[in-house]
């Protein structure tokens, strides 16, 4: 039969209760886990430290504990609870927008853009949702494909020759933060806006020299236009100013029958036609006959020369007379003196100069061919 | 029938001309006579416009009248106050109309001018050239002549001797 021994721990006072076989051994203390010495049988046991003062710490201890773990664990739960609470709403606030997506997506393969927007504006202001990127995203690309429908719109504008609903539906384009093409709208616009009036279409064939007009009124080339690359531009800008060329060239017509009367009125000009008409009477009086052309159509009949050219070619050589060196030097001298004169008139402008210089040049050809005898003008054998 | 080696035509025609000679074309020459070729006899006013062309080979009579026509044509012009050219010219052209209308039946002044009728002679060639383009130079239609009227071929090519 064992004996109990009843010992207090000698760190914190607790209490143990060891059997009699575990005496002059080493036991823990339950309450610190120091170790106690339980002592041999028949030896006295010291006194143990005043129990009652390390009961009241105990106490105070579990009390303290129990205080810290309420403080603590009540706002924790309710923090737990709390968390699950958000989780489920947000849970239940992504699906709204994850179905409104699938909705907005629907839409958008339809291509309404518009009701695609609104459904992607409302997932986006869904309350607690928190899977917002897609439908970020999603906006974006519908409000790059709204921004895109006035470009496209433009460029069917500009193919139907509508260039004022182009160029406004450009400028609409532009104003779009979404619009994604404005490296290629920037530079269709202004192209657009070269010409947009008939107004501007006649100030630019007004700044046109005769010979740019010419060759625009022949082959429809023109410099002003080199920098319009689109097409669509073009063709609208060449038609709107072909439709203002009849009139360019009237008023030029106009201004120069203006400039010829004012020029035919001075000096130089008198002196151009009576050397012209000198001229031409000194030199029908050295040339020989007229040619006969119904006998010389005869003639090449007799010797079978049917070909156009070779009766040309022939045409010319019995038209031709060697050059007179000393009236082809007369008529080149008399250009550039008549030219000369005019230009010391002071009440004439460069381009009355270049109409004189033209009106000279005109004639003189016109007597050098004579003087060597080239078909200017002179009928063709039948 | 070298017409200008008649004493005759010779005579004649150093008083009233002064002569000269272009090879235009090229011939042959075996055992001292002369093979191919053709020839053209122009008569031109100082100015080298041409008065008239005798057109290949011909007798020395033929030389002969052709050169006295002309002679006689320039001759009648000036006594008709012709110094203008151009009433030289218009009176050139009307001597060659009407040796056509005699020699080769071709009336000029007519509408169609002969059409549909046989074709005319060289020389008759050379008036209707002349009608057509009355004192024309010489450089002006040697080619025409001698290409479309003779048949031969301007070129500048030596004559060529060879041995029988």
């Amino acid at each position: 039969m064992h004996r109990w021994l009843r010992l207090p721990c000698s760190s914190c006072g607790t209490g143990m209760i060891f059997s009699s076989r575990h005496a002059g051994r080493w036991r823990r203390c339950s309450g610190c886990q120091a170790p106690v010495h339980v002592p041999p049988l028949g030896k006295p046991v010291a006194s143990a430290a005043p129990p009652t003062t390390r009961r009241g710490n105990s106490c105070w201890r579990i009390w303290a504990f129990g205080a810290v773990a309420a403080i603590v664990l009540a706002p924790g739960t309710w923090w737990l609870l709390h968390e699950r609470e958000r989780a489920r709403r947000e849970d239940r606030a992504n699906q709204v927008v994850a179905d409104q997506v699938a909705e907005a997506r629907v839409q958008i393969s339809r291509q309404r853009w518009d009701e695609a927007a609104a459904l992607l504006q409302t997932a986006l202001t869904t309350d607690k949702a928190t899977n917002l990127d897609e439908a970020r995203a999603l906006l974006a690309h519908v409000r790059g494909e709204q921004a895109a429908i006035f470009f496209r719109s433009a460029e069917s504008a500009l193919a139907n020759r509508r260039p004022t609903q182009a160029a406004s539906l450009l400028r609409r384009y532009l104003a779009d933060p979404h619009a994604t093409e404005r490296d290629r709208a920037v530079p269709l616009l202004q192209q657009l806006d070269l010409v947009t009036t008939d107004g501007e279409a006649l100030a630019i064939l007004h700044r046109l020299s005769y010979a740019a007009l010419a060759d625009f009124a022949r082959n429809g080339t023109l410099a002003e236009l080199e920098s319009v690359t689109h097409p669509d531009v073009r063709a609208i800008h060449l038609e709107r100013l072909r439709s203002c060329l009849e009139r360019e060239i009237r008023r030029r017509e106009e201004e120069h029958a203006r400039r010829v009367q004012s020029i035919r009125a001075t000096p130089a000009f008198g002196e151009l036609q009576d050397f012209v008409a000198l001229t031409r009477r000194r030199l029908a009086a050295q040339g020989g006959g007229e040619i006969n052309y119904r006998l010389l159509a005869r003639l090449f009949r007799e010797l079978n020369v049917n070909g156009a050219d070779e009766q040309r070619r022939l045409l010319g050589k019995l038209n031709r007379r060697p050059l007179d060196f000393g009236e082809a030097e007369k008529i080149a001298r008399m250009r550039a003196s008549l030219k000369e004169r005019f230009r010391t008139y002071p009440e004439f402008d460069k381009t009355d100069r270049e109409i004189f210089a033209w009106i000279v040049d005109q004639e003189t050809n016109r007597l050098l061919q004579d003087l060597q005898g080239l078909p200017s003008g002179t009928p063709e054998p039948s | 029938m070298n017409a200008l080696a008649n004493d005759e035509v010779g005579k004649y025609v150093s008083e009233h001309f002064v002569s000269s000679f272009q090879k235009v074309a090229t011939f042959r020459i075996v055992g001292g006579q002369k093979q191919g070729g053709n020839v053209a006899s122009y008569f031109c006013t100082p100015d080298s416009r041409v008065l008239h062309v005798v057109a290949g080979p011909v007798n020395a009579a033929t030389m002969l009248r052709e050169s006295r026509w002309v002679v006689e044509a320039y001759k009648l012009a000036e006594l008709n106050g012709a110094g203008d050219p151009a009433d030289l010219a218009e009176f050139v052209r009307r001597g060659h109309a009407d040796r056509l209308r005699r020699e080769h039946a071709l009336d000029v002044a007519a509408p169609d001018v002969g059409l549909g009728r046989r074709a005319l002679s060289n020389q008759g060639r050379v008036h209707l050239l002349l009608a057509a383009a009355p004192l024309v130079k010489v450089e002006q239609v040697y080619d025409l002549v001698f290409e479309k009227i003779l048949g031969e071929q301007v070129s500048t090519s030596p004559v060529v001797e060879a041995r029988q």
